[in-house]
């Protein structure tokens, strides 16, 4: 039997998703908006190698933070790639380093990924700052 | 009950063939748009998804927060004005012209996305077309890192591939070759033949390989390359992942066309989502020279030090006017977490994550919605956008003349 691996690296795409539009327009920043945004595809190999399913939560950290989703398979991924829709969570792993790459690295993200027992990342935790009366 | 067209600003296709019925000034039949359309234009009478008028997180009324927002300006030593890509041509003027009476900066998204592309082809280095040339003319039809089914759901039916009145005799494909060029598979690239698959990052080495500059042969590049050759016109639809890929550089694709430009035609028509990108740039590059990035502190000046994310990077934006955008949705948060002392003002239709940040907010007029303006297509086309209800809020014009008049 294949042995549980803790963490890996993947090479995360992102792209824009119809459904986080909608849920953005209909609802703002909201459940379905979290539903559709907290989610990253990850080769069925990889998803093994971690031993988790469809649904399990895992940890997505980069160079600039870190965020809690949920995983599910995607048999068109290749091992070590993964694919995440374009959102206030894979904006919370993108960087900014014009010394290496002259725009923000937003559909491109190297990331670690590991299983974890936590909760999804609540949207709120992802504003930058909050104006309260 | 009335009837009215509408031309959607859901995204940078400007659908000109929405019907919508009202009964008490709220759609109750929304005809042709897709979903996301649709969401769009009821957006605008949710009063859950429009923000409130505040200062401070306290709620307050117009004028108020245009003072206020008049103040925090004034007082700036280092304003700078960002959004824009959603704005009326004469919202976008006012901002312009306030930009230079405040001494600050002003950029739009285009910085960061489509505006060194939209630069070369305004500059003539990159040819271009309209889409109603597209239609029944092109027999190439090359989306590369381009997503329309999850970006601009109507782009195939009404621009391009379904709008093709030629039809071959078989059934009802349309008599053009469409191909994409992607990282992934998606609806598109089940649709296109071939769709050809590439690497993430590999776009430039592709082209490369194409035009011969790379050393090394990259698979898809000969055959994508017979396919160009072999077209009489060829429409290349720049998508954000081709723009990405290349570093936002469009030089690799000027070489492209350039050196298809003996053997067949080819144009470029960039997949901009926000509709009124084109006209920003387009104006920008006839008052300053350039489409994006601009400062007038001392006469006009232009470059990297201007643009929104350096000014963020640097904390150098003491006050940021944001007008008709969400850069604390679409950028890194750790890049927007640098705004943590700088006063933020936002003109938005709608509630977003840029709202819940700015320390003053008015909520303005949904443009093509609430009221009427002109903007330019994705092509450069100009639009005409109806009013479907005048809704309680100020235009964009509005708010942004008064600035004018009152700093
Ligand atoms: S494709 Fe774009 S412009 Fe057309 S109806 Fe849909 S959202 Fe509106």
């Amino acid at each position: 039997m294949e042995q549980a691996v803790h963490a890996i690296d993947v090479n995360l795409v992102t792209c824009e998703s119809i459904y986080v539009s909608l849920a953005a327009l209909r609802e703002g920043l909201g459940q379905a908006y979290r539903d559709r945004a907290a989610v990253v595809h990850l080769s069925p190999a990889d998803m093994k190698r971690l031993q988790i399913r469809d649904g399990d939560r895992v940890e997505l950290t980069a160079a600039s933070g870190s965020v809690v989703v949920a995983a599910e398979a995607d048999g068109d991924l290749e091992e070590g790639a993964g694919r995440m829709p374009l959102s206030l969570y894979s904006n919370r792993l993108a960087e900014y380093r014009p010394s290496r790459w002259p725009l923000p690295a937003l559909r491109l993200i190297q990331s670690t990924v590991s299983p974890t027992g936590k909760g999804v990342t609540p949207v709120e935790d992802l504003l930058v700052r909050r104006t309260v009366a | 009950m009335r009837s009215r067209s509408l031309v959607c600003t859901g995204c940078g296709c400007l659908c000109d063939d929405i019907q919508v019925q009202t009964n008490d000034s709220r759609p109750i039949l929304i005809e042709n748009a897709c979903a996301k359309g649709a969401a769009h234009i009821q957006a605008s009478f949710n009063p859950e998804r429009r923000p409130h008028c505040t200062i401070g997180g306290r709620q307050c009324g117009p004028g108020e927060a245009v003072a206020e927002a008049r103040r925090l300006l004034g007082n700036s030593r280092n304003p700078l004005i960002f959004g824009l890509d959603s704005s009326t041509l004469s919202a976008q003027s006012l901002a312009i012209a306030l930009a230079r009476k405040l001494g600050g900066s002003i950029d739009s998204a285009a910085s960061f996305s489509y505006g060194p592309l939209l630069a070369a082809m305004l500059g003539g280095d990159l040819p271009a077309c309209s889409l109603a040339e597209v239609k029944d003319r092109a027999d190439l039809l090359l989306y590369w890192g381009a997503d329309p089914p999850n970006t601009h759901p109507r782009h195939l039916s009404l621009h391009s591939y379904y709008a093709y009145s030629e039809y071959n005799p078989a059934g009802w494909y349309p008599r053009v070759t469409l191909v994409c060029v992607e990282v992934r598979r998606t609806e598109l690239s089940s649709m296109s033949k071939p769709a050809i698959r590439i690497k993430p990052g590999e776009d430039r080495a592709v082209i490369e390989a194409i035009t011969g500059e790379a050393q090394s042969q990259v698979g898809a590049a000969q055959g994508l390359a017979e396919l160009i050759r072999k077209s009489h016109f060829c429409v290349l639809f720049c998508g954000l992942g081709l723009m990405h890929s290349l570093g936002g550089d469009p030089g690799p694709l000027v070489r492209m066309a350039r050196l298809f430009a003996g053997s067949t035609r080819m144009a470029v028509i960039p997949m901009i989502s926000e509709v009124n990108m084109m006209g920003f740039c387009r104006l920008l590059h006839q008052t300053a020279g350039q489409v994006s990035s601009v400062g007038f502190k001392d006469g006009t000046a232009a470059g990297r030090e201007h643009s929104f994310l350096e000014q963020v990077r640097r904390r150098s934006a003491d006050c940021v006017l944001i007008v008709g955008s969400d850069p604390f949705a679409a950028l890194p948060q750790s890049v927007m977490e640098n705004l943590g002392d700088a006063k933020i003002v936002c003109l938005s239709p709608l509630a977003t994550a840029s709202t819940m940040a700015a320390d003053v907010v008015i909520p303005t007029a949904l443009p093509g919605v609430e009221c009427g303006g002109s903007v330019l297509r994705m092509d450069g086309v100009e639009v005409a956008l109806a009013e479907l209800e005048k809704g309680a809020y100020p235009t964009e014009e509005a708010v942004l003349s008064r600035l004018l008049e009152i700093l």
